[in-house]
């Protein structure tokens, strides 16, 4: 957790006119993490989601779970619905 | 000591809000930036907004609370088109490609696109992070909390009791059941766009007569102890993304409304469909007094605090504070799903052990008018611009000469409602103004109504109510006296009320020092007040902004902080 005086946010929520150009300059976005940081991150996600229908009353929802999780990484390769849709509309 | 991003997004109102220390600091709807209305994105711009206002490096960010949980979310969505087979297949790709492209990696997203690492990302659960939104910037220290929207995992209706910082949830009522969900599939059905015309059914609703109790009661049941149950034949928000309602609704009511069909009242098709949005109006309102009565018998409190997109009703939420037992109420300006982002800051907030934060008092969250460079925009364009020294007496002088001034100072407004920051204001005396108002701007249907705001104390002079906990948000209405009735005919609705701001210097500084010039040079102390934007644009947020808005529509003058920008006469 940041350390930070108790006064801090009081002293925020004033915004002096001579910072307000730099309140309204458009932010500077955060650099996007590399290709294997990406994935990591998605596989962890994907360990989530099984987790989180691993739970016995969630069972029946398992082989709806199996497709939608091929068809998401069929989406994540292809970079998009474009290319899938198609074949979605087939499958369903 | 903690520093707290709050997310919601990806249905619709997509927000951002930082709390620090326990104190809300920033609130900014994506919208303000991205410049598309209800932009449903992921809001980004505004995040990082939010962190920049405070100076504070996405890096010293303690949490990241997102508002809802997505793979509860995705189990609700799988479990509904599997019960709802063969009717929602249809429905399976786009579901499919919804919940798989973005929505289950929605916290990726977040943590790559702001540079907080993923590990400080969380969720909290939808309706809790309605719950915490009003209660704990709520006056309250005790109240019950009703959150009334569409959908959230699964709930659409919560009763809460929040107590200090602690809120606990009492009951339920789960999808397919909604209010939220009735209200806009007859939203749908009257032939406007679900998620923005349902402040137009509102309005819509003073124009007819609650008549089809009958009808209504085939399409949905409200039950003694507040639960409610719709007939699920009138609707297809199960099982179809866009319509809403089911063949079953245009059985009981006749057929819907052609969208975008000019409206015209003195046609008895019309009047019926005026009808129509009144009976849904008396019906919701006798559901909410039934949710609200519960939970003032479960929770005991006097207390009530409401969140969730029906809590935007003000038609509504004033029935419930003279019905339903309540000695106060109160509803933040945001209560739709961007206030989900607040609250969701809110609970990530208190579990790292922060205070609860002080009761809101400025609806004043966003970013600030940058004038020098509006001042140099404005000159670049060749328009009229000069500093003034008292720019509160300047409008309230040009208001009282009927003119109609857009008035853009201070931090602009977190929620939908243009609160003094972002406004357009013209005299209420003369219902011309609105015809000319709606001519020249806002394109609006005749009977949605403006509204007006009046300087706090002198409230009770022209409204037959006092200010109290919604009207400085402007969440609430109050009949307009019989006597005041002609002379703020352009603020008076059909039905002889008024959606009200009461205006106090300590929450709305600027405009209440313009409501104060206007009753020192003897005029009533309210203005007609509302958004500075045109039709189907989200509200101004920046100088640029409020500039294009001055060449695009013919307004008589922009003050933007200090500088008078006007039009020649």
């Amino acid at each position: 957790m940041t350390e930070a005086p108790a006064d801090r946010a009081a002293a925020m929520t004033e915004a002096p006119a001579d910072r307000a150009a730099a309140m309204n300059a458009a932010p500077p976005r955060p650099r996007r993490p590399g290709f294997f940081r990406r994935l990591g991150a998605r596989l962890r996600t994907i360990l989530r989601l099984i987790l989180h229908f691993l739970h016995p009353a969630r069972f029946v929802l398992a082989p709806l779970l199996i497709v939608l999780l091929l068809a998401g990484i069929l989406l994540s390769l292809t970079g998009g619905l474009a290319y899938v849709a198609p074949f979605v509309y087939t499958l369903f | 000591m903690a520093c707290v991003l709050g997310i919601s997004a990806h249905y619709h109102d997509a927000a951002a809000a930082l709390v620090v220390d326990g104190e809300v600091v920033a609130a900014i709807q994506e919208e303000r930036l991205s410049r598309i209305k209800n932009d449903p994105g992921l809001p980004i711009s505004a995040a990082l907004a939010c962190l920049q206002f405070a100076g504070i490096d996405p890096a010293a960010v303690d949490a990241l609370a997102f508002y809802e949980e997505p793979f509860a979310k995705l189990e609700r969505v799988m479990v509904h088109l599997l019960r709802h087979l063969p009717r929602t297949w249809r429905l399976f790709p786009r579901a499919l490609a919804s919940q798989l492209g973005s929505k289950i990696w929605v916290l990726d997203h977040l943590s790559e696109a702001t540079g907080i690492p993923r590990a400080r990302v969380l969720t909290c659960e939808h309706h809790h992070s309605h719950a915490a939104s009003a209660f704990l910037v709520s006056p309250f220290a005790d109240a019950a909390v009703l959150v009334v929207d569409g959908v959230g995992e699964a709930h659409s209706t919560t009763l809460w009791h929040g107590s200090g910082a602690e809120l606990r949830q009492l009951a339920s009522v789960d999808f397919p059941h909604s209010l939220g969900l009735l209200y806009a599939g007859l939203t749908a059905w009257l032939g406007f766009p679900v998620n923005e015309g349902e402040y137009k059914v509102m309005g819509l609703a003073a124009w007819g007569r609650p008549h089809l109790r009958d009808e209504f009661a085939k399409i949905v049941t409200l039950h003694p102890d507040g639960a409610y149950e719709l007939e699920l034949g009138c609707f297809a928000h199960m099982s179809d993304a866009e319509l809403g309602f089911g063949p079953g609704l245009e059985r009981v009511l006749g057929p819907r409304r052609p969208p975008g069909k000019p409206w015209d009242l003195d046609d008895p098709a019309d009047r019926r469909f005026a009808d129509v949005a009144a009976t849904l109006q008396a019906v919701l309102e006798e559901a909410l007094l039934g949710l609200a009565r519960r939970a003032r018998a479960l929770t005991g409190s006097a207390n009530l605090c409401l969140a969730g997109g029906v809590a935007l009703n003000a038609r509504a939420n004033a029935r419930l504070l003279r019905e339903a037992g309540f000695d106060r109420m109160f509803v933040q300006p945001a209560a739709g799903d961007a206030g989900g982002a607040l609250g969701a800051a809110l609970i990530a907030s208190q579990r790292l052990g922060d205070r609860r934060p002080p009761a809101l008092v400025s609806p004043a969250l966003g970013l600030p008018i940058d004038a020098a460079r509006g001042h140099a925009v404005a000159t670049e364009l060749g328009l009229r611009v000069r500093r003034v020294d008292d720019p509160a007496e300047l409008t309230a002088r040009m208001i009282a000469e009927d003119r109609i001034v857009a008035h853009a100072r201070g931090r602009f407004e977190w929620g939908p409602r243009a609160l003094g920051q972002r406004s357009l204001l013209a005299r209420p005396r003369d219902r011309n103004i609105r015809e000319r108002m709606n001519r020249l701007i806002k394109q609006r249907e005749p009977f949605r109504p403006f509204a007006p705001a009046v300087l706090s104390e002198r409230t009770a002079e022209f409204f037959a109510a006092a200010a109290d906990d919604m009207s400085p948000f402007m969440t609430t209405v109050a009949p307009v006296l019989d006597t005041m009735r002609e002379r703020l005919a352009a603020v008076t609705h059909e039905d002889g009320s008024a959606r009200l701001q009461t205006v106090e210097a300590a929450r709305t500084p600027e405009l209440h020092a313009v409501l104060t010039a206007l009753a020192a040079a003897g005029e009533d102390p309210i203005a007609l007040n509302t958004s500075l934007n045109g039709a189907g644009e989200p509200i101004v947020a920046s100088s640029e902004d409020a500039l294009a808005f001055f060449l695009r529509h013919n307004i008589d003058a922009l003050i933007l902080e200090d500088l008078l920008i006007e039009r020649p006469r």
